[in-house]
């Protein structure tokens, strides 16, 4: 298995118009498909292949099919800004478990207010809101992977 | 309770401690890091508590320490770029292992990605924050607990927790121990900001099970088969390598490392 080959594959399709491809050299298959914004990577390996970990430096940990909410929203969501992820991770709403989440729907916030952490690597990214406003919509489940430029949330700016 | 004048006696950064932030008493020592508002740059400050209240290890496990017997410290770094955060974190507990082998008895090892440990005991933990305004950076905040002087540890830690204290029997000035880390660590900072390969060879070089045949959960599940562990790579990401030879990278979120007796 050749990863930077699956890499750049994936890079190749995400700068793409395409929506899907197959590529089969030899015994090595691979099929890639994108489905709204996350990519979804399926490759099948010789049979002698041992039951070895697949490694997805590329890939992403591909979440239950969040399926473009950016474009969904842009035309029933009230205007507003959209806040995005500014790195890869693991999207928790509240600061630990037991604890109330940063922010609801309809909540007014401040600018420099705490909106969510983004976990990546054991290390807790704490995203702040850049300006004031009011909460139009969350676009994400708690506990879920969110990837790099991921729409979060609808803010109307006040 | 924290000797201002030992520290600054001792002190030989140029940039890394020279603003102190000292309380007797703090929720946590990150939490006041990330909230604390100043005029001009904090890059290189340092909050230093005697008692953290609600001190936090991973996954907001508590980390209890006794008061003013151990070092519990933040330092807040205002980097260019909010990557490879993870190594910095290494290199931050690097820091405490390097100290630890010049000054004590016993050799200390890195646990991927954030603990400092000595015959399998912990003695340093580390939790790195950061806040983002947006998609920028605004601050890195990176909490380390060293138990240095502490004698007993209750419960669940009396097995997996040691301290300085324990291991040589001395009664050590934590504002000593905290100056010279600081060295160290801004010695690491430099090498890590100018992406020098140095560092991370130092850094596995110190890690467990480094080289060693491991095995491996995946996602939550033991996979078959042994792998030798390659170390992190520039990412922080874990290289391991399978029987076929094959490299497989891995991040935090999708692996645990398993020692077993073979490999211990």
């Amino acid at each position: 298995m050749d990863l930077k080959l699956i890499k750049n594959i994936l890079t190749m399709i995400s700068d793409s118009d395409v929506d899907e491809v197959s590529i089969e050299e030899g015994d090595f298959k691979i099929k890639v498909k994108k489905t709204g914004t996350v990519e979804q990577i399926t490759y099948t390996q010789p049979a002698h292949a041992p039951q070895a970990p697949v490694a997805q430096p590329a890939a992403p940990q591909t979440p239950a099919a969040p399926s473009a909410p950016a474009e969904a929203e842009k035309s029933a969501a009230p205007s507003g800004e959209t806040v995005k992820s500014p790195i890869v991770g693991t999207y928790y709403q509240a600061s630990s478990p037991d604890s109330d989440p940063f922010i609801k729907v309809g909540d007014k916030i401040q600018q420099g207010q705490t909106l969510c952490i983004i976990e990546a690597m054991k290390i807790m990214n704490e995203i702040e809101a850049e300006f004031a406003g009011t909460v139009k919509d969350i676009l994400v489940t708690d506990g879920t992977p969110v990837e790099f430029d991921q729409p979060l949330f609808i803010i109307e700016k006040s | 309770m924290f000797d201002h004048n030992l520290f600054n006696k001792e002190l030989s950064t140029s940039w890394l401690g020279r603003e102190l932030f000292y309380y007797p008493e703090l929720s946590s020592t990150n939490d006041h890091a990330k909230k604390i508002i100043n005029e001009s740059s904090l890059h290189g400050s340092l909050i230093v508590a005697d008692h953290q209240t609600a001190g936090k290890g991973q996954h907001q496990r508590k980390w209890d320490a006794e008061p003013g017997q151990n070092l519990t410290f933040s330092i807040i770094f205002e980097p260019q770029k909010g990557e490879r955060l993870s190594i910095l974190t290494l290199a931050c507990a690097l820091a405490v292992c390097e100290y630890i082998d010049e000054n004590l008895p016993e050799t200390a090892w890195l646990k991927w990605p954030n603990d400092v440990l000595i015959g399998g005991k912990k003695v340093s933990g580390l939790l790195t924050e950061t806040v983002f305004k947006g998609d920028k950076l605004e601050r890195l905040v990176i909490g380390i607990g060293v138990n240095i002087n502490q004698q007993t540890f209750e419960n669940e830690l009396a097995n997996s927790a040691t301290s300085f204290s324990l291991l040589d029997k001395n009664t050590h000035q934590r504002e000593l121990v905290l100056a010279r880390l600081l060295t160290r660590i801004e010695y690491f900072y430099r090498l890590w900001s100018t992406q020098n390969s140095y560092l991370i060879k130092r850094i596995n070089s110190k890690l467990i099970g480094y080289g060693k045949w491991i095995r491996l959960e995946v996602d939550g599940r033991e996979v078959n088969g042994e792998f030798k562990l390659l170390g992190i790579n520039e990412s922080g990401h874990l290289l391991v390598l399978n029987k076929e030879l094959e490299v497989n990278t891995f991040s935090y979120e999708q692996v645990r490392v398993r020692f077993d007796s073979k490999t211990s």
